[in-house]
């Protein structure tokens, strides 16, 4: 058994593999299917101030080799969530990571101060880079001042390590990854997903409500994987890879990229076993060539 | 819920759009309730990406199997068709909260349309053997539409409305509303236009209702919030419910459509 265990700055985790936020609700439904316990960490659904309705349906719309959603951050507000899913959650030894989404500086800030001293939490993950909410969400996180400022306002809110979740819908990504680290971030997840959408032909409708939606999946995975190469090579905190991971193999790419972590999500949808499946495969990858630590792969690749 | 490697039993055309799957999933077929559906794997790879939610026409407890019939809309759809007798694939399942037969249920009315009609079978059997008495109406485009007619006709009374009027009487299901309508629960699964015409005319005659709504899904688990529709709360507030999860039925009360 090779040693998966990663050190996210101050965040140790078991095992590399984190769930992303939005495809895995906060647990309860996978819960039913393995247990928790076995995952590096769980970055649960964005969370907002006050509870949001989210966007009007259809949501979701498959494209090849992927999806489009425009959910729109729908979740119960971030009282709820103190009071009914961290417990949930903090029965399962994993690191829970809370996803934290606003509408303006102040809504963010807001947030993070009445997560700050809450047991059973081991990061936040800033949400700069929703693509389906009109106001704020990705407005933050695609010029480099405006995200500069959320996380140095979110950053006087709280002493949890703070990772920034970067959106791939900017001109030069490692502009704002360099910006939010000389801001404070402990760490980066990229990338969230690209804005994108699709027509149905016959009614010449989109075939989302909110027009325009993000495109996760195996489709952007080489794009994800270019990104998080480029970042890694810009910044020195921890960068945790997210796009289209499906298998270890893909795992591995962004690992030897640079990315000490990674995120997978609409696999979840896929294969609902792709977590358990995926811890199991590395550590089979790396015994068969026999590698004894995961943090030997990192950053390992050669030009 | 269960995931389960399911054998192909039969996959065949029935109908020029229709066609007819059987899969023996045992652990699947003890626990699925009628109304409940299954997340169906089209193709082992990532190209088609997403499950597809098929209801189930057939529990068979016994033969560890269940039934689906579906209409072929895309390619999710068609990959599912080419899967040969024999074959393996992924079904997750039961899901979501399925029909509610009440206590002294003597009379009910179901209500179908299009392939909305295969998830009614496995109720009317359940309250065929509750000894309720029932009345199916069916709407479909054509006669070439129509499936499951000599079994549901073993349980119940069955009328039939095509839009062509190549079957029965010519034009849509709501035509075929009774008029005078005595029911304990009225059941209605099939398009949305449908399912507003019942709602409406449930509500004006005072029956109660339950509806089975179709939505595209993304986990099928209650996870990716994807497939929610609109739904009055105790207190008349507006929110979004998940169509797999606190669905596919619902009250007609809850629901806007």
């Amino acid at each position: 058994m090779a040693d998966l265990r990663v050190n996210l700055g101050k965040i140790a985790l078991k095992n590399p593999l984190l769930t992303a936020s939005g495809t895995f609700g906060y647990g309860r439904e996978f819960a039913d299917i393995y247990d928790l316990s076995l995952l590096g960490g769980i970055c649960v659904k964005g969370t907002t101030l006050e509870p949001r309705l989210g966007n009007s349906p259809p949501r979701i719309a498959e494209t090849t080799a992927g999806m489009l959603n425009s959910v729109g951050l729908q979740n119960p507000g971030v009282g709820k969530v103190i009071d009914e899913e961290i417990p949930f959650l903090s029965q399962f030894d994993t690191a829970i990571i809370i996803n934290i989404a606003g509408h303006s500086c102040d809504d963010y800030q807001a947030v993070a101060a009445k997560l700050d001293g809450v047991a059973g939490i081991a990061a936040l993950e800033l949400n700069i880079s929703c693509p389906n909410v009109k106001q704020g969400g990705m407005a933050f996180g695609v010029d480099c001042a405006a995200a500069a400022t959320i996380v140095k306002a979110v950053r006087r809110q709280t002493s949890l390590p703070l990772i920034v979740k970067l959106s791939p819908n900017v001109t030069d990504i490692c502009a704002i990854a360099a910006a939010v680290e000389e801001a404070g971030a402990d760490a980066v997840s990229l990338v969230n997903t690209f804005l994108g959408m699709a027509i149905d032909i016959e009614s010449h409708r989109p075939l989302l409500a909110n027009v325009l939606g993000g495109l996760s999946g195996p489709a952007i995975k080489p794009i994800a994987l270019r990104m998080v190469y480029q970042v890694a090579q810009t910044v020195s905190i921890p960068v945790i890879g997210i796009g289209g991971i499906c298998t270890a193999a893909d795992a591995l790419e962004f690992m030897i990229a640079g990315a000490t972590a990674f995120e997978i999500g609409s696999v979840n949808f896929h294969n609902p076993l792709a977590a358990p499946q995926i811890i199991t495969e590395l550590n089979s990858w790396l015994d068969q060539r026999g590698i004894n630590s995961i943090r030997d792969i990192i950053g390992s690749i050669k030009i | 819920m269960i995931i389960e490697q399911g054998r192909i039993l039969a996959n065949h055309q029935i109908l020029p759009h229709y066609w007819c799957l059987d899969i023996i999933v045992p652990q699947i077929a003890a626990a699925a309730q009628p109304g409940q559906f299954v997340m169906v794997t089209p193709s082992k790879g990532l190209e088609i990406f997403l499950k597809r939610p098929m209801s189930l026409n057939r529990i068979d407890r016994q033969g560890g199997s269940i039934r689906i019939i579906y209409k072929i809309h895309a390619n999710g759809t068609k990959a599912i068709s080419q899967i040969g007798e024999g074959e393996k694939i992924d079904i997750l399942g039961p899901l979501g909260y399925g029909w509610q037969i009440e206590q002294n249920c003597r009379r009910a009315l179901l209500i179908g349309g299009g392939s909305g009609v295969a998830s009614l079978l496995p109720l009317a059997i359940d309250l065929s053997a509750e000894n309720t008495k029932i009345d199916i109406l069916i709407g479909a485009a054509s006669k070439d539409e129509l499936f499951c007619l000599d079994e549901f006709s073993a349980f119940a009374e069955v009328s039939v409305a095509t839009d062509d009027g190549s079957f029965g009487t010519c034009g849509l299901v709501s035509g075929i509303f009774p008029v005078q309508p005595n029911y304990d629960t009225v059941y209605a699964c099939g398009p949305r236009a449908m399912l507003k015409a019942v709602q409406q005319w449930t509500e004006q005659n005072n029956l109660p209702c339950q509806l089975s709504l179709e939505e595209k899904m993304g986990c099928g688990l209650g996870t990716c919030m994807g497939c929610v529709c609109s739904a009055k709360d105790a207190d008349g507030n507006i929110n979004y419910r998940r169509v797999c999860h606190d669905g596919p039925v619902f009250n007609s009360k809850e629901v806007e459509l």
